[in-house]
């Protein structure tokens, strides 16, 4: 079933004439992890951008549930139906770990009680123990940022998680803990996990692996 | 909720920020209250000036023109100047009382009475002392024009109820009158002479009419009855030999209640023991009760009429009015506008200083927050992009950094309304020294003297046989302290002006950061 489908996508910066997606189509199916390679600038990151609802394609549709990302309420779909994992983390500096979870989980409206447990909680399963939750992000390490971010993307149980670069800050030990992560929210949770990497080590943990180049398709492969 | 939660959050881990800009809020808010407080004590303090001055009338004889009509006519008069001071009727400055430029007119009368029924008070004294020096009892005695008497009967007096000198008893049953030929009489009075609520006393008073010039006055003698306008009056010679109509009224008014008197009985020691002078015998009734019975051109009540116009500028309708209602050229209408502008000029001067420092302040304080700002919205624009990434609505990011910079604000208030409460009286006596410093060497050489609070409209527009000079403006001094109040309406312009400006500048700079997709501030930040 497809939880995400880009039909021939197109993408241009503003004043700008070269297009930075031509014609992209993909289908993204629940339980699945996608890996998205390519060079830099070949238009990963603008493809999580895009599917995230961060901004807009110029041409084509990007469908979500059958619903076009244009014609639907972009905020709320950031807040409840998608978790994004920056490269570089995105969370609030001058808030704790768990206060970052915590304000995730009101904007997105989740209906928990006690919004605190369930934040200790969900740290506590990703090896944030209840003493570093109560820090500050700046007195986290990257691996340990990492670890809120991802967080804070599944803790609103998002349908689509994406994650940009996500291990390319971090030793091999964390990335391999952090893959067990996104697999196991794939295989186990039934979401669909789609990361953009350059890491031959996060394609060989993905489903399916979506090749790119200056803005075209040029492979897609299923992994054994 | 949690908006309110995330906003206080910031504002307690962002402290240099924050702090920085409270404190220019806070001065903001201080001069602000300061210039505020002046600004609306010195409104106060001219509107209340221009109430006893400027709004109050008074109808003053020309005495330049009486002087040269005198002049005129002295030259068949072997060289002697006679003055008539002229007077107005009382049905004409009753007429006046409907004039369109008017908010108020206080009427009420007075005349003097006796009574076979009851004794007033000092009376049977004053009696024995009279007639040992074989003088006239004082009953009936005429009095100017007023005919005096050992009671005073006053119509619509109701001042003193109003000013806390006189209540009514609480014996449950006294009741002010509440219709004509009813009145109340004084505790000490009631006593004397045993009199009850719902007693009917019966007072009896003297009117006096001009004998007409065209009159035969061959008859004329002592005691002869004759017969003016339809109504019958006795003659009396006076002491120059020239005689006096006059008439004798009944009063049967009705006792309502009772009136306790807080003042002394005599207002000063030289009517001590005059039982006309006394207060405890004034008989209080209604206009309408003293006016009825009495006839055109009739001289015996003293009619006191006070004109206030609706603000001074009404000043030349109220003249046109009454001119065709009837007076004379020969009166002036003005206002005492001089000792006005004497007065409050200071004030009027301390007010624009106030208006113009505010002003400056208002400007500048916005201008220096509005970059203040911004700087501060610029370093969070990262903050932003990850809340709106996050999903949190352009709404309801401002509504946390509007809420941050209310809060602010908030606290800022009730700091700086303190510290302007306080600098504002030393910094007003400070500036209104400077003001009375100009205003004096702009005037060196003219006569001053106190004024402030002094009560000079008291008695403006009074008629009645007399008509009041107006005060010269010479004799007015120009209001030396100002007493600094804080009202509520102070309160809410600063709270208004404080919130006002703090949004302003919060959503100034929270509308050029919501415009961004969250993309691009986070694209900028990495």
């Amino acid at each position: 079933m497809n939880v995400l489908e880009m039909k021939d996508v197109r993408y241009r910066y503003e004043g700008t004439d070269k297009d930075v997606l031509k014609g992209i189509s993909i289908e993204f199916k629940a339980g699945k992890v996608y890996t998205i390679v390519g060079k830099s600038g070949s238009g990963k990151s603008t493809i999580l951008s895009l599917i995230a609802g961060l901004d807009t394609c110029s041409q084509g549709e990007i469908l979500h549930g059958g619903s076009d990302l244009k014609k639907i309420d972009r905020d709320s779909y950031r807040a409840r139906d998608i978790g994004v994992i920056f490269q570089s983390f995105n969370l609030l500096t001058n808030a704790t770990a768990i206060e970052n979870i915590v304000l995730s989980m009101n904007i997105s409206k989740n209906p928990e009680k006690d919004k605190k447990a369930f934040a200790y909680a969900l740290l506590g399963k990703l090896g944030i123990d209840s003493e570093t939750a109560g820090r500050r992000i700046l007195k986290l390490s990257g691996g340990e940022q990492q670890r809120v971010g991802i967080a804070r993307a599944i803790a609103n149980n998002p349908d689509i998680i994406i994650a940009d670069e996500p291990t390319g800050n971090l030793d091999s030990v964390t990335e391999s803990a952090i893959l067990d992560i996104f697999t196991s929210l794939a295989h186990v949770e039934g979401k669909c996990v789609v990361i953009a990497t350059h890491s031959k080590e996060v394609t060989a943990v993905a489903d399916q692996v979506l090749g790119i180049s200056e803005g075209v398709m040029t492979s897609t492969a299923a992994t054994a | 909720m949690y908006i309110l939660g995330n906003a206080l959050r910031n504002l307690i881990r962002n402290k240099g920020r924050n702090i920085l800009m409270a404190a220019i809020i806070f001065a903001i808010i201080a001069t602000t209250v300061v210039a505020l407080i002046i600004n609306n004590t010195s409104d106060a303090v001219i509107a209340s000036y221009s109430e006893r001055f400027a709004s109050e009338v008074s109808i003053t004889p020309d005495m330049q023109k009486l002087r040269e009509e005198a002049l005129a006519a002295a030259g068949s008069a072997e060289g002697r100047l006679q003055m008539i001071r002229p007077e107005i009727s009382p049905e004409l400055m009753l007429e006046f009382t409907k004039s369109e430029a008017l908010r108020e007119s206080v009427a009420y009368a007075s005349l003097g009475a006796n009574s076979d029924e009851i004794i007033a008070i000092d009376q049977a004294e004053e009696t024995e002392t009279q007639a040992e020096t074989g003088g006239r009892l004082p009953d009936m005695a005429i009095f100017g024009s007023t005919s005096a008497g050992n009671f005073k009967v006053q119509g619509d007096y109701w001042q003193d109820f109003i000013d806390g000198n006189r209540a009514l008893d609480d014996d449950g049953i006294s009741a002010m009158p509440a219709m004509d030929g009813e009145c109340l009489v004084s505790g000490d009075l009631a006593e004397a002479n045993a009199i009850a609520v719902g007693d009917i006393l019966a007072f009896s008073s003297v009117f006096t009419i001009p004998i007409p010039g065209d009159m035969d006055t061959e008859n004329f003698a002592d005691g002869v009855i004759v017969e003016i306008n339809e109504t019958e009056y006795t003659l009396s010679v006076r002491q120059d030999g020239m005689f006096t109509a006059s008439r004798s009224v009944d009063y049967d008014l009705k006792v309502t209640g009772i009136y306790i008197d807080l003042t002394d009985e005599y207002s000063n020691s030289f009517t001590q023991g005059n039982s006309s002078q006394n207060r405890r015998n004034e008989i209080l009734t209604t206009l309408g009760t003293l006016l009825d019975l009495r006839k055109a051109d009739e001289t015996g009540i003293n009619l006191s009429v006070t004109y206030y116009l609706k603000n001074p500028d009404f000043l030349g309708q109220f003249e046109a009015e009454v001119r065709a209602m009837g007076l004379d050229d020969i009166f002036l209408v003005s206002t005492d506008s001089a000792s006005y502008e004497k007065i409050v000029r200071p004030v009027e001067g301390l007010k624009s200083i106030s208006i113009t420092f505010m002003i400056v302040v208002i400007i500048l304080g916005a201008s220096i927050l509005l970059l203040l700002s911004s700087i501060s919205i610029r370093e969070r624009k990262y903050e932003i992009g990850v809340l709106r990434a996050m999903g949190m609505k352009k709404s309801k990011v401002a509504l946390g950094l509007w809420t941050e910079i209310l809060v602010i604000t908030a606290i800022c208030l009730i700091l700086g309304i303190g510290a302007g409460v306080a600098a504002a009286q030393p910094i007003t006596d400070s500036l209104l020294q400077v003001q009375i410093e100009a205003e004096q060497d702009d005037a060196s050489g003219q006569a001053v003297f106190q004024g402030a609070g002094s009560g000079a409209g008291q008695g403006g527009g009074r008629f009645g046989g007399i008509i009041r000079n107006p005060e010269s403006s010479a004799n007015v001094q120009p209001l030396s302290e100002m007493k600094v109040t804080v009202g509520l309406d102070t309160i809410l312009e600063i709270v208004l002006i404080a919130f006002g400006l703090a949004s302003a500048a919060g959503l100034f700079s929270i509308s050029k950061i919501t415009k961004y997709e969250p993309i691009k501030i986070l694209m900028e930040r990495n």
